[in-house]
């Protein structure tokens, strides 16, 4: 073809061009398990081997981070009355939003006034950042967040808010964060997931599954879902009858038969791979049970996440085992807390002190448990700790002298702390009344360009070749929020 | 073969890709470079030199559409006659040449997204010589962005644009006998051609068992049975192979297979995503309409147009009607953040899967801008967008036009609104609140012979016809994509790999062809044998090339040179998809319900994956077994819940049209094989088989299983790996046997208690009176009821009396003799329901022999409220009744033993179960009067209807628990009352089944050679 040599444009070689079409024929993607067994990838056959998608690989740029966790406040927390300290609410409480302010009612949701912060908010740390008597705990770890007030999304509606938040865009169908992630750092554990999602024993997150897709990528980049005790994986536990002996020789004996099947094919890569990924699976079914088993944790550290204790006891474990699977070199870890619909998330329709009273008090401690474990261990230093919902809330109640907030995409807070963020800081403002982002505004694209080059990569150099186009995270949006780097 | 390194491509800026911007490339700058001694030496080449620098840094603002400041640089004229800020260029005089001026200036190319697009000097330098020469043009030359390709884009001379005309079939190298004899027809001289010219030969064909599996699974997507495999191998004739096809072409799991294939390609799935991610109604019918259209071998033009615009061919049906389903089959959000803006992003979706699907183009990337890399401007993507928009492109009807709007009751299809569509507008890069000017429909300018305005639809006509027309484009023999992209998608199912590696893009990103010249063979061939699709598989089977073998003699020397097979020189080894692995499983298994088309079935969902969804717990259909034995094309497919299993093994991505599915080695891959539920319960059923079939002669047993599951006998190696496999796995089981019957049948406790509202136990906090009649009870259930839970039976002469001993399982349990017994409770089950969710659970047995009705718990109330009272109970011989809404609701086996009886209503369905049974499935019970007063064994308070039986526990919830908590409660109930009326296995029968798992996991029976 006269035009061949145009093909690959990137800078790719034909192979890496195929794979990245979606694999299909030519792609392979195989977990840990060349280079456990001692197989230099690329040495067999140049270039040819297959090659773990998730074996460690070297970041765009030098960086201490080695593991993210996001907190995922599932549901929109309130800003203003909880990180955004808006006095003038007080002036103005009682009053209609001025009529200029243009927004989407979500809902259909009765208007009311505007209404001040539920609890008072104070000073925490050297910083004196002002977190509010919702997050008491939190906020004696002020000097290490970064609190960015000036963010802002494209969706009014929990559903297409979330998969934003998660992945970049609105609609269904992109990789997600985590995915990125992974995708473009490896793992450190061949025997854990490389990227973690644990969801609220209440429900997981509106849209599903899509929140932690792979999208257009490999499977092999999607989130995990994780439980927080027993068997944490899917498909991770024995039938009954089968113990781990009886499974042992089983694995022989398969072992057996597919040499001899190999034996008589030469050059079957994929056919070695996936004799060597039994041997992986066999391996996680101990890994992945050790990674939750909290009875190794001493009582100290199980009391600084509030393990055992109501009403952290959930989050505490989620925190606790976010700890230590970031030990384990896991990549990339989602909490949620909240899940399933309405009250049983952040999402204070109806009241944001019962609301926001409630589930607070399940994160704070638990939160701050993680903050400080994690400091104390030396893992801060490389962990990416982000903090956040899917949008914030309205300044104004839910009808005349109600107690609830309706949603707002225009303008809420999340906050970064860990490794390589300017701790005890606040970035971006919203207008007086905490409405909108007014000043240095931060988009979701902003906040994950950030989050990415906290990981050590650059968004626009992050890129996947999916049907024509080179595709990635913040598409061509986002700016990296300089004023949060440490 | 090298995985994706994101890192490659460092060099170059994702930006540079984006949508938005033009890339530079310094291949360009190099090539241009060398140019210059040539320039001075020879004088100037207008064509090869100046009119690539203006085409590529200049045309895409400065061209006749776009004409930015008023200037077009594409013909002499007029760029003499300059722009709005008057002339740009003054012959010989280039430093009063206002274009070199913006040029040096760094102003021209303008900046984006903040870098510049600064001209490298030795542009620079060729232009100014240019404009010193007089700035040269000939007269007739008209500048065009598309028409030429360049080393960064495609032009109108692209390949894939070109007609497709028939190439003369290669003649082979004649004194080469060898390679001549293994041409079989033209698609073996196309490839021979090719490994000749690089001195390679063709893998032997593959040994006949190999073949025959192949075969099979590449046309059924099923293995062959023993008897198969054996006709096959056995019969020298030399017609076999081809009667085989034959047969095969004929059979209906053909159409199920490919229709398979075409849902990807098409993003089938019948739920809409998002937040509530609706049921789509009837979705279902459209997949059984691929079916029939494969089966049918309905010629491919056809197969086009009734998808497109089955509403507006002159032989509409409901079928016709029911194929333009595929428009329709994409996401859809009911909570779009702004519906205006969302119309236009429902727009994309079909134009996306409309063009990938058909014509392999990108054309989605032309919405906002030309398209950087094809010939395809913007224009083009509103002329083709403006075909959906005459649709009901809103947010009534899951996105689409309602039943009467299509003609039909349950069809879920499309159709235009009338047949005047409202204007449809540009707009500015893809801006809503930036209308441009008013696009005509039409179709691609890139296929420039078919460049035709559309015709005004006829007198009288309900729709605009333009998709119509848009099918009749797309299948005009002269459209030089249709034939190219679907003998592609053909053959990348029969060999694992495209010929355009990229199915979905045929534009200037896509792989090039292998084999442009077969490719265009196989069109021409495609489009005169009348787009019969059933012809062209049999011509691509017959094929020597297909019948090599998926290993080659000179395999390592080969693999150095070639490693992906890019010349043919081997049949491809494939990993089943993860169809064909479940359907495989079910086959050899014995399992496999073969019922072809209908409705969907729900997979079994485990606890993990149920975790995961919004909507907790009962969002998720039962299905019958027998059900859940069909084919994995037939799983429900709801995009926020797709089945683990399925997702694990690469299942394509229901978001976005599908051209190629990944095929991953993951060790999630492994642990699925090791211990989900769906491969051991095969594995125990691939056991039983075997027993049934060989008896119990181990070694006959080991044959037997071979031969099911890999189509032969093992050798002598494998026969005594396998005995020893048996014996220990056996001595193992033996031994472990204890323990395992421990933990069956120990005391378990009840696991499920969230929403439990009533729960009597006949053992627990009885009062009973010296007769042994039931004084009062409690409620075990303890949860927050507004009145205390405690129930009485007041009067002594309606207690039911406690049958201590052996009643049940060895448990005591409350007898009701039929005769005016009854437990009454005080206080209320429900204080209020407005789900209509619930469940009962009890443990019961019926001895009644008459043919009357008998309740275990009710609340009907005499007063005109039958049928929204809330019971359940039988009606002689056990047939059971859950309220008057589901009155035929199965009929228990042996009612008078004691079982479990089970009855829910969900958000899916009623079901009814005897221990782990479905009994029966009703659509969702209508609205229920939960708030009258309970009682246990009659009907409410209609004085009769009492039960005659026993009943040892009775647990009321106020939700629909999901099949796997159902599990978990019958789990507790069974080993409490020894009702296992399954047969433990013994330890050899467990063995057995050890080995069958081994064999199903097996990469023997995973990939196809």
């Amino acid at each position: 073809m006269k035009n061949e040599h145009r093909l690959y444009p990137c800078g790719n070689t034909r192979r890496e061009f195929i794979w990245e079409m979606g694999g299909g024929f030519a792609g392979l993607a195989l977990t840990g398990l060349m280079s456990a067994a001692g197989f230099s990838p690329r040495r067999a056959h140049a270039a040819m081997s297959p090659q773990d998608p998730l074996l460690p690989k070297q970041p765009h740029h030098p960086t201490k981070a080695r593991a993210c966790i996001f907190l995922m406040m599932n549901g929109g927390p309130s800003q203003v009355d909880t990180f955004d300290y808006k006095p003038e609410l007080e002036k103005y409480s009682g009053q209609s939003m001025p009529e200029d302010k243009q927004y989407i009612n979500s809902g259909n949701r009765p208007h009311g006034y505007l209404t001040p912060n539920w609890r008072p908010f104070q000073p925490g740390g050297e910083s004196g950042l002002l977190i509010s008597d919702y997050f008491p705990q939190v906020r004696q770890h002020a000097d290490k967040l970064a609190v960015i007030k000036s963010c802002h999304a494209d969706s009014h509606a929990h559903g297409s808010a979330l998969v934003a938040m998660n992945t970049g865009m609105t609609f269904i169908g992109r990789p997600s964060l985590g995915s990125w992630c992974v995708y473009g750092l490896g793992t450190d554990n061949q025997s854990l997931p490389a990227y973690v999602v644990m969801l609220d024993k209440r429900g997981g997150p509106i849209s599903g599954q899509p929140n932690w897709s792979s999208g257009f990528m490999s499977s092999a980049f999607q989130g995990t879902l994780f439980r927080p005790e027993g068997n944490p994986i899917l498909d991770l536990q024995r039938p009954l009858h089968i113990d781990n002996r009886a499974q042992r020789r089983q694995l022989d004996f398969l072992a057996n038969l597919n040499e001899q099947h190999l034996n008589q094919r030469p050059g079957g890569q994929e056919l070695a791979a996936r004799i060597q990924s039994f041997e992986l699976a066999y391996r996680m079914q101990s890994a992945a049970p050790e990674a939750v088993d909290l009875a190794q944790e001493d009582q100290r550290t199980l009391d600084m996440y509030g393990v055992g204790k109501h009403p952290t006891d959930k989050f505490g474990r989620n925190c606790l085992i976010a700890r230590r699977l970031v030990e384990r070199g896991v990549r990339f870890i989602q909490l949620y807390s909240g899940g399933g619909h309405l009250e049983d998330t952040w999402d204070a329709h109806a009241s944001v002190e019962k609301n926001h009273g409630q589930h607070a008090a399940e994160v704070d401690q638990p939160i701050a448990g993680l903050l400080n474990d994690l400091d104390e261990r030396g893992l801060l230093e490389s962990t990416v700790i982000v903090w956040g919902g899917e949008f914030g809330r309205m300044p104004f109640s839910e009808g005349q002298g109600a107690p609830g907030r309706n949603h707002n995409p225009y303008g809420f807070t999340m906050w970064l702390a860990g490794a390589g963020v300017k701790g005890g800081m606040s970035y971006g403002e919203t207008d007086e009344f905490g409405f909108e982002a007014v000043k240095d505004k931060a988009h979701v694209h902003d906040i994950h360009a950030t989050i990415l080059h906290l990981m050590g990569m650059d968004h626009e150099l992050l890129t996947y070749f999916h049907q024509g186009r080179q595709e990635s995270l913040t598409d061509v949006h986002g700016h990296v929020i300089q004023a949060v780097l440490a | 073969m090298i995985p994706h390194d994101p890192f490659q491509s460092h060099a170059y800026k994702r930006k540079t890709f984006s949508r938005f911007r033009y890339p530079t490339f310094p291949v360009a700058l190099v090539l241009l470079a060398n140019c210059l001694p040539l320039l001075h030496a020879e004088g100037l080449n207008f064509q090869d030199e100046i009119a690539p620098i203006i085409t590529r840094r200049c045309l895409s603002c400065h061209d006749e559409a776009t004409k930015e400041g008023g200037l077009d640089l594409t013909s002499r004229s007029t760029i003499f006659a300059g722009g709005e800020s008057g002339p740009v260029l003054v012959a010989k005089q280039p430093d009063d040449s206002y274009l070199l001026q913006r040029v040096l200036a760094g102003e021209m190319p303008p900046e984006e997204e903040g870098e510049s697009q600064r001209l490298p000097d030795e542009e620079v330098a060729m232009l100014r010589t240019w404009i010193e020469a007089g700035a040269p043009w000939p007269d007739e030359l008209t500048l065009s962005l598309f028409a030429t390709t360049s080393d960064v884009r495609a032009g109108f001379d692209w390949w894939s644009l070109q007609p497709v005309e028939r190439p003369p079939v290669p003649e082979i190298n004649v004194p080469e006998v060898q390679m001549q004899d293994r041409v079989h027809n033209p698609i073996d001289a196309f490839v021979l051609a090719g490994l000749e010219k690089h001195d390679m030969t063709m893998a032997p064909p593959a040994d006949r068992r190999k073949l025959v599996r192949r075969v099979y699974f590449d046309l059924l997507g099923l293995p062959p049975s023993p008897a198969q495999f054996d006709g096959f191998v056995g019969d020298a004739s030399p017609q076999s192979y081809e009667r085989l096809i034959d047969q095969l072409l004929k059979s209906q799991h053909y159409g199920e297979r490919w229709a398979r294939h075409w849902l990807d390609v098409v993003r089938f799935a019948e739920s809409s995503g998002y937040e509530r991610d609706q049921r789509k109604p009837n979705m279902w019918r459209y997949r059984e309409w691929v079916i029939r259209a494969f089966n049918e071998d309905m010629p491919y033009d056809r197969f086009v147009t009734e998808q497109l615009a089955g509403d507006e061919v002159p032989w509409r049906d409901e079928q016709t009607v029911i194929a333009t389903g595929m428009i329709r089959a994409g996401t859809w959000n009911d909570e779009p953040n702004d519906p205006a803006d969302y119309l236009y992003e429902r727009l994309e979706d079909m134009v996306h899967a409309s063009s990938s699907a058909f014509l392999g183009l990108t054309v989605k990337c032309a919405r906002c801008h030309d398209h950087k890399f094809d010939p395809i401007r913007q224009t083009d993507y509103y002329r083709i967008a403006s075909f959906f928009w005459a649709g009901h492109v809103g947010q009534e009807n899951l996105g689409g036009p309602s039943a009467e709007q299509l003609g039909f009751a349950d069809v879920f299809g499309w159709t235009d609104k009338g047949p005047t569509p409202d204007p449809f507008k540009l707009l500015v890069k893809g801006d809503r609140h930036r209308p441009g000017p008013v696009v005509e429909p039409g179709f691609l300018s890139a296929v420039t012979e078919l460049d035709l305005p559309l015709n005004p639809p006829p007198e009288g006509s309900e729709t605009s016809h333009r998709r119509l027309q848009f099918a009749n484009w797309i299948t005009d023999r002269r459209n030089p994509l249709t034939a190219r992209v679907f003998v592609n998608r053909l053959w990348q199912h029969h060999f694992g790999a495209a010929i355009v590696r990229s199915p979905n893009n045929f534009g200037f990103k896509s792989d090039p062809p292998t084999h442009p010249e077969l490719l265009d063979w196989l069109a021409a061939e495609f489009m005169d044998g009348n787009w019969k699709i059933k012809r062209l598989h049999k011509l691509i089977m017959l094929s020597n090339t297909y019948r090599q073998a998926s290993i080659h003699p000179q395999q390592e020397s080969y693999d150095n040179i070639d490693y992906e097979n890019r010349r043919i020189w081997r049949q491809s080894r494939r990993r089943l998809d993860v169809e064909a692995l479940r359907d495989a499983m079910l086959t050899v298994c014995g399992q496999l319900n073969p019922s072809v088309g209908g409705e969907s079935f729900y997979p079994r969902m485990s606890a993990e994956a149920l975790e995961g969804l919004s909507q907790k717990g009962d969002a998720w259909g039962r299905s019958s077994p027998e059900q859940r034995q069909r084919r994995s094309l037939y799983m429900m497919t709801r995009r926020s819940r797709l089945l683990p299993f399925m997702t694990t093994f690469d299942f394509s991505d229901t978001t976005l049209p599908c051209g190629q599915r990944d095929v991953t080695t993951v060790a999630p891959q492994a642990l699925a094989l090791m211990n989900n539920h769906f491969v051991h319960a095969q594995s125990a059923e691939f056991a039983r088989r075997i027993t049934d079939e060989a008896g119990n002669d181990l070694e006959a047993q080991i044959v037997r299983a071979w031969r099911l599951a890999l189509g032969r006998s093992p050798t002598a190696g494998e026969l005594a790996g396998a005995l020893g496999h048996l014996n220990e796995q056996q001595v193992h089981f033996a031994a472990t046997e204890v323990d395992r019957l421990a933990s069956l049948h120990g005391d378990k406790d009840l696991g499920v208690r969230d929403g439990l509202r009533l729960w009597l136990r006949a053992d627990k906090d009885l009062s009973i009176d010296d007769q042994g009649g039931v004084m009062f009870w409690r409620d075990q259930a303890h949860s927050e009821h507004p009145a205390p839970r405690v129930a009485s039976q007041a009067d002594p002469r309606y207690r039911p009396r406690v049958q201590e001993r052996e009643a049940m399982g060895g448990r005591p349990a409350i007898h009701f003799d039929g005769e005016k017994k009854f437990l009454q409770l005080s206080g209320q089950i429900f204080a209020e329901k407005s789900d209509n969710l619930f469940t009962v659970i009890a443990v019961v047995s019926d001895n009644s022999t008459d043919g009357a009705h008998r309740e275990i718990v009710s609340n009907w109330q005499a007063a005109d409220r039958s049928t929204t009272s809330v019971f359940l109970g039988t009606t002689g011989q056990g047939r059971i009744r859950f309220s008057d809404q589901f009155v035929e609701a199965g009929v228990l086996d042996q009612p008078s033993r004691p079982s479990i009886l089970t009855a829910v209503n969900s958000q899916c369905d009623a079901t009814t179960y005897q221990n782990r049974r479905l009994l029966a499935q009703h659509k969702v019970l209508g609205e229920l009067d939960f708030s009258a007063p309970y009682v246990i064994g009659t009907q409410g308070d209609l004085g009769g209807e009492y039960w005659q039986g026993d009943i040892a526990e009775l647990l009321v919830y106020g939700r629909a628990l999901n099949e796997i908590e159902c599990e978990e409660v019958w789990s507790y109930l069974t080993s409490r009352y020894s009702l296992n009326d399954q047969e433990t296995p013994d330890s050899g029968q467990l063995a057995l089944a050890s080995l069958c798992h081994v064999l199903l996991s097996t990469n023997e029976f995973i990939y196809v050679d």
